[in-house]
């Protein structure tokens, strides 16, 4: 805690440091003395990964930016408790997969069908629907974008705990142990998971592999 | 095939993917099945990778720095309401217990305080020998006697109180008494049990609404 209180003092506003220069440590901590540059600092870095990430999470747009505001925003308020333990990257992209998590399940309970499910057999959840598209293709560039709305369709389909760990892993490209330290499991539980996923995402997706 | 399962396994959890041993690589140059699952993994890796990745909007740090003013602002108003409800509860069940608590004890202290009042009374009725009879009705006449189930429980106390006074004190009192008789054959103090609220001494000779009367008592000295 101490050295964090240093790593503030070295970049704040009257600081030799610019809040460009410090590190993600040292610009939790200097928020936590109430710079509010280093959060615009932080927000800069972190709002565009962690929009894509919920968004990869929820298929919704308006709602990922939501959640992505309510990331920071918690950052934002819960910086006096941070414990340096993990990586900065580790810690936000955690309060964003809680939140997209409890994001899915309350639409889980409030019954969100997709127009593109149908209801399983087993009665475990909406099965993406993606029929065949029978018309001719028009050029590449739109062979290009139905190829990348039928993997973000088949993304989203993935059952919740599949999910976040697919994303992390092939979308946002962190490794298994960062991705373990995100999720709170173990790295062999996450590597199953990441297996079983793409299992799934190949009967998906088989028309393109 | 159990070694293809193992190599398969390993492609799979390449970090990255072009990370594999020496071994792995020349088991999948010489094996057609594990080469399809390294293409097809490759594959669905860059397809996953290829999705497009969104960007925050333009006023993604407007929005988010009035949401924020709104949580400090809310935060500043008091957390209570944004408790869930069963906090509240809990909250609102804490401070009644502690109210019952606080008044419990201030009215345990209130009756301590009057005991002791009661006992140095009597301790300063002892040093002067001048008490008289109290009760719930007035001092009787010269040469009556008190009925002590009239009395009810009394206490000893200075003649100078008025007999509100003297009333209301009497009735308050439970601790233990002495009852000043005068009689036809002379006078004797009666030491009456403590009793509680409501109850009444035991001094009654007859049955029925009559009075007990010294000459029943026959006392004895």
């Amino acid at each position: 805690m101490a050295t964090l209180t240093h790593q503030a003092q070295l970049i704040g506003v009257s600081g030799s440091r610019s809040v460009e220069a410090a590190n993600d440590h040292e610009l939790l901590a200097a928020i936590r003395d109430g710079d509010e540059l280093a959060f615009q600092e932080l927000v800069r870095r972190y709002r565009n990964p962690i929009t894509n990430f919920v968004y990869r999470m929820l298929d919704d747009y308006e709602r990922s930016v939501e959640l992505a505001q309510e990331t920071f925003i918690r950052i934002f308020t819960s910086a006096s408790r941070y414990e340096a333990k993990f990586s900065f990257s580790t810690y936000i992209y955690r309060i964003a997969s809680n939140l997209a998590i409890s994001e899915m399940r309350r639409r889980k309970r409030r019954k969100f069908v997709s127009l593109f499910s149908q209801p399983s057999a087993d009665g475990e959840g909406p099965v993406e629907m993606d029929p065949p598209d029978v018309r001719p293709l028009q050029d590449q560039s739109l062979i290009e974008n139905e190829r990348r709305a039928a993997v973000a369709r088949a993304i989203t389909s993935l059952p919740e705990k599949y999910r976040a760990a697919i994303v992390l892993r092939d979308v946002e490209g962190l490794s298994y142990d960062r991705i373990a330290e995100v999720l709170s499991l173990s790295e062999g539980t996450v590597k199953s998971r990441i297996n079983r996923a793409r299992n799934l995402l190949k009967e998906k997706l088989s028309a393109y592999i | 095939m159990r070694d293809c399962r193992r190599i398969k396994k390993l492609i799979d959890e390449a970090d990255p993917p072009e990370s594999l041993s020496f071994d792995a690589a020349r088991h999948i140059a010489d094996c057609e099945s594990c080469r399809a699952f390294t293409d097809e993994r490759t594959t669905l890796r860059s397809l996953l990778g290829s999705v497009t990745r969104v960007a925050a909007p333009g006023d993604f740090d407007i929005v988010l720095q009035r949401r924020l003013g709104e949580r400090t602002a809310a935060v500043s108003r008091g957390r209570w309401f944004e408790l869930g409800w069963y906090l509240r509860l809990g909250a609102a069940t804490a401070c009644l217990v502690a109210a019952v608590l606080v008044v419990q004890n201030a009215l345990f202290t209130t009756a301590q305080k009057e005991s002791v009042a009661e006992t140095e009374s009597k301790e300063s009725v002892a040093s002067t020998g001048r008490t008289t009879i109290v009760g719930p009705e007035e001092t009787p006449a010269p040469g009556s006697t008190v009925p002590a189930a009239v009395a009810g429980p009394t206490t000893r106390v200075p003649t100078g109180l008025r007999a509100a006074d003297r009333l209301s004190r009497g009735a308050r009192s439970l601790t233990s008494a002495v009852v000043f008789m005068r009689g036809d054959d002379g006078e004797m103090e009666v030491s009456l049990p403590r009793v509680t609220v409501g109850a009444q001494p035991l001094l009654y000779t007859s049955s029925g609404a009559v009075r007990s009367q010294p000459s029943a008592i026959k006392t004895s000295f």
